[in-house]
């Protein structure tokens, strides 16, 4: 495989490609490549520290680095990927959940089944109790007609809305439907919620179970039978749940009937390329996907592990020959901020400390506290999601970012050995030429090549020249977009 | 990256050619049909009262705000009808801030919100009740046999949004109802390049027009690193410009290069015009959204140096999903908002500006009348909106829902109110007052004509 698709193949399935990486990918093909990333064990997450003394639990800095340090180095670099991904659907946030022990079971879940089924995954968050918090299931009780009070709508409408159907009804390519048929109404969204009623947190230190129990985090909700719904419940067009079922059986029911609707497979097949590879994927990508997920070679419905590998093999993620060997012009995603800044890192084979969190919320992602239930981009803005998050005060801090990556304006937290860019300094073709290897796939416009070239002759030091030839090449809308 | 007051002045100078340059390439953009459009929008904006300064400044409550909570009535049959659905979670009588009234029902604040009350004591707020996204005048019945088209996707947080920002109810907008509001008021801006409306908190659809693009100006003091006026300092942030600048045909990276170079333009004129910035000396709460108000004090200080006579703002406010817990998270929020909505107020009066601009609430819905189990609310519809400034009639504005569960204002039967007023009445109103011609409202508001009034009557004139 030439240089140039190796880093780009490195792009969609890793945190960025190092010399390391890009060798090794050359040296044994995409296939070999994933199939030993499917195997990698994963990097374990941390467990949080005992709360303080005083009370006080520990927040989420430490998971931050940790995370971020593991996704720079861990050898299981596609599962990071993925389960990032999958947390950019199945949103948790931690503006609501910001405590290392309420977040980190809700995020092991994601990294255990990047590579899992869709249908058990669901299952697993459903039952989290950080996701029960963050979207009121967790003690989500039966109606009460003395407190005049109905369950909470939350989880089922977001559930559906967000994690598994949409709004309309879709073509197995992800297009919507003529006329734009909604996928279920208001009274779906009442019924539904009915299944979620009755759970709570799992009892503690030999406690008998009870609704409203202590908050466990680290264990799946558990259901209350008195506090479930028992009616019978009309939770989609065509499909009601029988009157009497216990907490379990109704979760199972909805969970079945959810994840066997059609819209699925395109809806997050079209999301999870638009995470790993581009923002505005044709509907031929979509439907190759989404017929992966729909069944995959061994008629396995909602396999992930099969799913990321149609993804990111298929000819539009830049894999074929011909007109595919390069992304077509509308193609393509701008890096997010955590991928940008980590994209560099890796290329430039930097040391890093992990506490990059604060820079990279600065260039509008914020690890792990996204703003809303709709994720830190939403998948329709246009021209892609993570535009969403580019405005003028971003966009001066990013490029700042790659000054300050540039220059090791970054403390410990980015530290770039510029001596050997000294060293190229004096021939500054060469220095460009080196730049544009490590940080855009070895391409570099021939236009903005003069005016690189023009600006490092304007410096008056070989660090200087070092740091502008990097600098302008990483700040080159070029490298801003992955393709 | 202090910069000694020589060097600033050099660069200043070097900042505005390049924003003259850069600027002047923006604009051609706009196509012949903008620059005649402009043309022909001078005539008609001379012939209206348009003289001096104004602003619009929107706060958007993201989450879809409990307005049954916001404005509670206090009279005997009124509070009877709150609690009894409300029950657990309705806020006691006592505890309610008197605020306006219709006729003999009266209207309190929930006590989370003294400085709001501050505001209708003297005159400066008034309320527009039960106003919401429609298609048309619709009814309980009309609505139930899907007898009239309805927005799309009602209940969604996300579609919701994007229509109470765009005033586009069904399809997918591409500009936003303040965006074309700047498009329709660029000949009162002319000749500056500055633009008119301005994000102090992320970017949204509301500001960005069919012919104008918003920017996002976060903070007073951003600027390009490793500019210290070395040598070559200069000319490396040419050459950036340059290549943010330089055409290579590929969609995504043509919007980022021109996007991230409008940013870096706009930019390095606000800080040359934050340098001169005058003081201030109404305090301001630091809450987020006491900083971004205070933001937008800045903007409209520097109204002058980049020379604009309209201008419009968005800042927001997050967490009003209140699913749960709603009678202690919902009063923290509706605290700051109210504390910092009166500092701007007071901070207009200090700068002699109290007439001329007018702050206004936006929340993509209200929330379900009757409680959930978890003792919050759910999403529903029609709400109550806040408007405040020297400019504004103070008082009651609309019909407050009938607060009957199953009853003629209920879509369903927990209290999800049909607004009896539409977004575009109420963003027409503000419109006007503006300066937006009559005939600019329907661009602005392509939905205006299916409602009765174009004008609730909120401003004195």
């Amino acid at each position: 495989m030439g240089y140039g698709s190796a880093i780009r193949f490195l792009e969609q399935a890793s945190y960025g490609a190092d010399p390391a990486s890009i060798a090794k990918v050359q040296a044994i093909g995409r296939a070999a490549w994933l199939a030993e990333q499917f195997r990698a064990p994963m990097t374990p997450l941390p467990d949080a520290l005992e709360a303080t003394p005083g009370g006080s639990q520990e927040g989420m800095s430490r998971l931050q680095t940790t995370w971020i340090l593991n996704a720079l180095n861990a050898p299981d670099q596609l599962r990071h990927r993925v389960a990032f991904a999958l947390h950019s659907i199945l949103v948790v946030s931690a503006v609501d959940l910001g405590e290392h022990r309420q977040y980190v079971p809700y995020l092991r879940i994601l990294h255990e089944e990047a590579f899992g089924n869709y249908r058990r995954l669901l299952e697993r968050i459903t039952l989290n109790p950080a996701m029960g918090r963050y979207l009121n299931m967790l003690n989500n009780a039966k109606a009460n007609p003395a407190r005049n009070t109905v369950a909470n709508e939350n989880y089922a409408r977001e559930l559906m809305q967000l994690f598994t159907i949409g709004l309309v009804e879709l073509n197995p390519n992800g297009t919507p439907k003529t006329g734009n048929p909604a996928s279920y109404n208001e009274t779906h969204v009442s019924e539904l919620a009915k299944v979620f009623t009755g759970w709570t947190s799992a009892p503690m230190n030999g406690a008998a179970p009870k609704f409203r129990a202590p908050d466990n985090w680290a264990e799946p909700m558990i259901p209350i039978e008195a506090e479930h719904d028992t009616t019978a419940k009309a939770i989609l067009p065509g499909v009601t749940i029988p009157a009497g079922q216990m907490a379990r059986q109704d979760l199972a029911s909805a969970l079945d009937a959810i994840f066997n609707h059609p819209n699925v497979g395109p809806f997050v097949s079209y999301r999870l390329i638009q995470r790993l590879v581009t923002s505005n994927p044709s509907p031929a990508y979509v439907d190759r996907v989404a017929r992966v997920f729909n069944s995959n070679s061994g008629g396995v419905r909602g396999d992930l592990k099969s799913v990321v590998e149609a993804i990111l093999t298929d000819p539009e993620a830049g894999t074929g020959a011909g007109p595919y060997s390069e992304l077509n012009a509308d193609q393509g995603s701008l890096r997010e901020p955590l991928a940008l800044t980590l994209n560099i890192i890796r290329a430039l084979d930097m040391r890093s400390n992990g506490g990059l969190a604060s820079t990279v919320s600065g260039v509008g992602q914020n690890l792990f506290y996204p703003g809303s239930v709709f994720s830190y981009f939403s998948p329709f803005s246009k021209p892609g999601p993570e535009f969403q998050a580019l405005n003028a005060t971003t966009a001066m801090n990013a490029v700042n970012l790659i000054y300050r990556l540039a220059s090791n304006g970054l403390g410990s937290a980015a530290v770039l050995d510029l001596n050997p860019w000294d060293q190229l300094a004096t021939n500054p073709d060469a220095l460009i030429t080196a730049a544009a290897n490590a940080l855009n796939r070895g391409t570099v416009n021939s236009n903005v090549r003069a005016t690189i070239l023009q600006a490092v002759n304007a410096q008056t030091s070989n660090r200087m020249k070092a740091i502008t030839a990097l600098y302008l090449v990483g700040a080159s809308p070029q490298v801003l977009v992955k393709r | 990256m202090a910069i000694s007051s020589a060097r600033r002045h050099a660069g200043l100078l070097a900042n505005r050619r390049e924003f003259l340059r850069l600027g002047c390439r923006a604009v051609t953009g706009l196509g012949a049909a903008g620059a005649l459009g402009q043309l022909g929008g001078i005539n008609a904006l001379a012939q209206t009262a348009n003289s001096g300064y104004k602003a619009l400044v929107c706060i958007f409550l993201f989450g879809g705000s409990d307005a049954n909570d916001m404005l509670i009535p206090t009279d005997d049959a009124g509070y009877a009808a709150y609690a009894g659905v409300r029950r657990a979670i309705a806020i006691p009588r006592t505890n309610l801030l008197q605020a306006t009234n219709a006729g003999s029902s009266t209207y309190g604040l929930p006590p989370s919100m003294p400085g709001l009350q501050t505001l209708f004591q003297t005159s400066k707020a008034a309320v527009v009740s039960n106003v919401g996204m429609l298609v048309r005048p619709l009814t309980r019945a009309q609505y139930r046999a899907n007898q009239q088209p309805v927005p799309s996707n009602l209940f969604s947080h996300s579609d919701q949004q994007q229509q109470w920002q765009s005033a586009i109810p069904i399809g997918i907008a591409q500009s936003g109802w303040a965006g074309r509001i700047a498009d329709q008021i660029r000949p009162l801006n002319q000749p500056s390049l500055f633009p008119a409306a301005v994000s102090v908190n992320g970017n949204s659809l509301f500001l960005v027009g069919q012919q104008t693009q918003p920017s996002q100006i976060a903070s007073p003091n951003i600027a390009v690193t490793g500019q210290q006026n070395r040598p070559g300092d200069l000319e490396r942030l040419n050459a950036l410009q340059q290549i943010l600048t330089l055409s290579n045909g590929v969609t995504l990276v043509q919007a980022a290069g021109s996007r991230i170079n409008d940013s870096l333009v706009v930019l390095r004129q606000a800080n040359d015009a934050f340098a001169n910035l005058p003081s201030l000396t109404t305090p301001f709460p630091t809450t987020s959204i006491g900083n971004q108000l205070r933001q937008i004090v800045r903007l409209i200080q520097i109204r002058g140096a980049v020379g604009l006579q309209r201008q419009i703002f968005f800042c927001s406010q997050g967490g009003y999903d209140t699913h749960e817990d709603q009678p202690n998270r919902q009063p923290q929020l509706l605290a700051d908002l109210s504390a910092a909505m009166l500092a701007f107020n007071l901070a207009m009066e200090e700068l002699g500006l109290s007439e001329q601009v007018t702050l206004f609430t936006e929340s993509e819905f209200s929330r379900t009348f009757q409680p959930n189990a978890s003792n919050g609310t759910d999403h529903a519809w029609g709400g109550h909106q806040f408007v405040t400034g020297g400019a504004v009639k103070s008082g009651f504005y609309g019909t407050y829902p009938s607060m009957v569960l199953n009853g003629a204002d209920d879509s369903g039967s927990r209290g999800n109110w049909i607004p009896s007023i539409s977004l575009d009445q109420y963003g027409a109103t503000l419109a006007k007052w503006f300066g937006v011609p009559d005939s600019g409202l329907t661009t602005v508001f392509p939905n205006l004509a299916n409602f009765p009034t174009a004008d609730l009557g909120f401003f004195k004139t």
